[in-house]
């Protein structure tokens, strides 16, 4: 046979892309752009997707005998990639490059990839730890001291061992784990009781760690580090009853992460994959590095959840008296200006004006012989349950949540109550003129009644003692009372949430608390016949109907979702959210149109998850990772 | 006009192909040439492609012609086997298939060349096609440095 020589490299460039579209994974795709310059132009496009420094999606195969896919998220494109020894394992986690897989059956043999130099590393196989497999992490596997921590099944305790090791050694804890991390020379693990942080020294030392959390039952912490902070997030868990026949639906409902300040994820659609593993491609020593994000939706939870929206802060920048109470103050000082006029018109009204004399004639005396009597509650300890006493239950609050716009609110929001209750009680007692009960004996002290040609009484008693014998419609103390404790009340029940339609119904003894005492103190004004009942009936409608107004200015209504807060609390971290996210986009110029729909995968109906990636997370891992080096 | 039924190809080394003119059709340039010219017992010359290579087309076409009740597991291994080939003779082919314009031809070429790179290095796959090397020593280093996880 002659031999003939043919040209490959010079095979019409559409013939080249039919073949170069029918390869099916990256590394072929990566080499074919390497044999020849006109073969590297068709490539061109999947070496730009590869590009350091884009984040990528490693997605799980449906299927054992289908390939990993990687997915980069700026680009909203995918691949396929060849990762050998993975069939009939699953990938459980990755860290900088390596990937974790745990064989499906036993003895369950776990193995530890290297997506960059292809080598393995054989760990002791999870044959103790029952199936489904640990949590493990790792210190850098890359390094040669390497440890790695993992979670055994049986009792949720840790275990260590190193490359090399023939078994697991477990450590004397019998705290029930969630998840672990590797994070700063150390091993972090959360558990149902609470943080703990593994030391790497001579040995293993496990001590408690600051961050404690109580988890509930349908609660699920996990670890994540971002933007080198350490992020221990909460998953909620709710379930709901299709029908007798299914099981119920579990679903998440909010992930809390205890400290956000670099990674916000937004899922918008149902995810059925065991796991999901976000890397991020850096340029690195001679090779292309894979950063580990997080695996929030890993390993042990197979949940179907659809989940929307942002996660709720738990602990937003703090704003505390020290940081933005001036601003607040300065913010409502026309408020406080008004609440000063209020102060002076109640003095006013208190001493100078003088109440009408309403006819009080013999036959009306009937009504009005009740004996004179101390009061049961001074005039002067109203203002300290009323006010003082709220004030310092909102301190207590402010010094819990350090949110100033709760405290500033609330306690302007009580001074208004009350204030606007006793300047219309005030008034409408001087106008009104109503004799107290006791009038007779404030009228005529020695019990001799004289009345003028029209039958009206003619005093003799003291002129303050008889000008406050008028003042009976409406009782002060009682409207006092309820407009500060009615306030109170108001807060409390916005606080414990006790409208949150959980019927957890003990929540309204403490809301109902304050609103008793009030209506005590409106009990004793009738017994020591200083008001009649109407005169504390009317009282106490004025100053619930005011506090109600007053309240609602600066809170939500207490059954509402946001109801814990004042408005301007949730304004605070929506502007806090918008603010946050321009700085961001800055810094990763091809990481536009973060969120991305992924395709639709053939072979089963699942949707697919899409997350927000946070910009700047690449560029902390590079700060964390050459701090390591 | 008389409707013929053989069609004459002559080939680039000058050897003639009496076909059946159904599967002349299936290429679009031989198509084209007859619906424009509609020659009457005329030679198609076929320039670029020499007798080896054409025989081996028609052999192609004639197949995926006549057993239109063949069914489909059988045509996939028929193909399987036709590509089955020396890589200089898959370039003619695919050449080949390209000058004539036969769709079916060149994807079932283009999957069997694309087999062939899965799992090789750059250099090995040089050696298989018979392709210099026309890259520089620093362009090399580039991509190891790039995506040096594809070449280990």
């Amino acid at each position: 046979m002659d031999i003939i020589t043919t040209e490959w490299n010079e095979l019409p460039k559409e013939l080249l892309e039919l073949i170069f579209k029918r390869l099916q994974y990256v590394q072929d795709m990566l080499r074919f752009g390497a044999v020849c310059r006109p073969w590297s132009l068709v490539a061109s496009e999947v070496t730009q997707l590869f590009k350091p420094g884009s984040p990528i999606l490693l997605l799980p195969p449906v299927n054992n005998n289908e390939a990993y896919r990687l997915f980069n998220l700026s680009k909203s494109k995918g691949v396929e990639i060849q990762l050998e020894g993975t069939c009939g394992a699953w990938c459980c986690n990755s860290w900088n490059g390596w990937l974790l897989t745990i064989n499906c059956t036993p003895p369950y043999a776990i193995n530890f990839l290297d997506l960059m130099g292809g080598v393995q590393i054989q760990l002791p196989p999870a044959m103790a730890f029952e199936h489904p497999p640990p949590e493990i992490s790792s210190s850098a596997p890359s390094n040669p001291i390497c440890i790695f921590m993992a979670i055994c099944c049986n009792w949720a305790e840790l275990a260590f061992c190193k490359p090399g090791d023939r078994r697991w050694t477990t450590l004397e804890c019998r705290v029930p784990y969630k998840d672990i991390i590797y994070y700063k020379d150390n091993f972090y693990a959360v558990g149902q009781s609470g943080l703990v942080q593994c030391e790497i020294g001579e040995e293993l030392k496990v001590i408690p760690f600051a961050l404690r959390v109580k988890l509930e039952a349908l609660e699920h912490a996990y670890l994540v580090e971002s933007s080198g902070d350490l992020l221990q997030v909460i998953r909620e868990v709710e379930w709901e009853d299709v029908d007798a026949a299914h099981p119920p639906r579990y679903y998440t409902s909010t992930f809390e992460p205890a400290r956000l300040h670099a990674v916000s994820f937004m899922v918008i659609k149902e995810y059925h994959q065991p796991s999901l593993h976000i890397l991020t491609l850096v340029p690195d020593s001679g090779s292309m590095a894979w950063r580990y994000v997080g695996s929030l939706f890993g390993s042990r939870w197979n949940f179907s959840s659809v989940f929307q929206g942002t996660i709720r802060e738990v602990e937003p920048g703090c704003h505390t008296i020290k940081s933005h109470g001036a601003q607040v103050a300065r913010d409502h000082k026309h408020d406080w200006l008004i609440l000063l006029i209020l102060v002076m018109i109640a003095i006013i009204l208190f001493v100078f004006i003088h109440p009408f004399y309403r006819f009080v004639g013999k036959d009306m005396m009937n009504d009005l012989k009740y004996p004179l009597k101390d009061n049961t509650v001074p005039g002067w300890a109203v203002p300290m349950y009323a006010v003082l006493l709220p004030i310092v239950i909102f301190i207590l609050f402010y010094l819990r949540r350090r949110d100033v716009y709760d405290l500033h609110h609330s306690i302007l929001g009580l001074l208004f109550s009350v204030l606007i209750t006793v300047v219309i009680t005030e008034a409408i007692k001087d106008a009104v003129g109503r004799p107290r009960p006791d009038f007779f004996w404030r009228c005529f002290p020695d019990g001799k009644d004289v009345y003028d040609q029209w039958g009206d009484v003619i005093c003799h008693g003291k002129d303050s003692v008889i000008r406050e014998g008028h003042k009976s419609f409406p009782s002060g103390h009682t409207s006092g009372s309820f407009a500060g404790l009615g306030f109170l009340s108001l807060y409390l029940s916005g606080k414990i949430q006790a409208f949150d339609r959980k019927g957890h119904v003990a929540k309204l003894c403490i809301v109902f608390l304050p609103l008793l005492a009030a209506s005590l103190v409106g009990v004793s004004r009738v017994d020591d016949y200083w008001h009649h009942w109407q005169d504390v009936f009317a009282g106490g409608l004025l100053g619930l109907v005011v506090a109600f107004f007053c309240y609602l200015q600066f809170f939500p209504p207490p059954y509402d979702n946001n109801g814990s807060g004042p408005y301007a609390y949730f304004k605070m971290l929506e502007e806090l959210r918008a603010n946050r996210q321009p700085v961001h986009s800055v810094n990763v110029q091809d990481a536009q149109g973060m969120e991305v729909v992924l395709p639709q995968q053939p072979s089963q109906n699942n949707g697919f998850m899409a997350l927000s990636l946070d910009h700047d997370a690449t560029d902390s891992l590079d700060q964390m990772e050459a701090g390591r080096r | 006009m008389a409707f013929t039924k053989k069609v004459t190809l002559k080939s680039s080394d000058g050897e003639l192909f009496i076909i059946d003119r159904a599967v002349a059709l299936q290429s679009r340039t031989i198509q084209y040439v007859l619906e424009d010219t509609n020659p009457v017992d005329a030679i198609i010359p076929v320039p670029a492609v020499d007798a080896r290579t054409l025989s081996k087309v028609l052999e192609y076409c004639k197949k995926h012609l006549i057993d239109l009740n063949t069914d489909f597991e059988d045509y996939s291994k028929w193909d399987k086997d036709f590509v089955d080939a020396e890589v200089w003779m898959l370039y003619d082919l695919i050449m080949a298939a390209d000058y004539l314009h036969i769709p079916p031809l060149i994807d079932l070429i283009c999957d069997k060349i694309a087999s062939m790179f899965k799992g090789q290095t750059p250099d090995k796959i040089r050696e298989i096609f018979n392709i210099d090397n026309d890259f520089s020593k620093e362009e090399e280093e580039d991509f190891k440095k790039k995506s040096g996880w594809a070449f280990k």
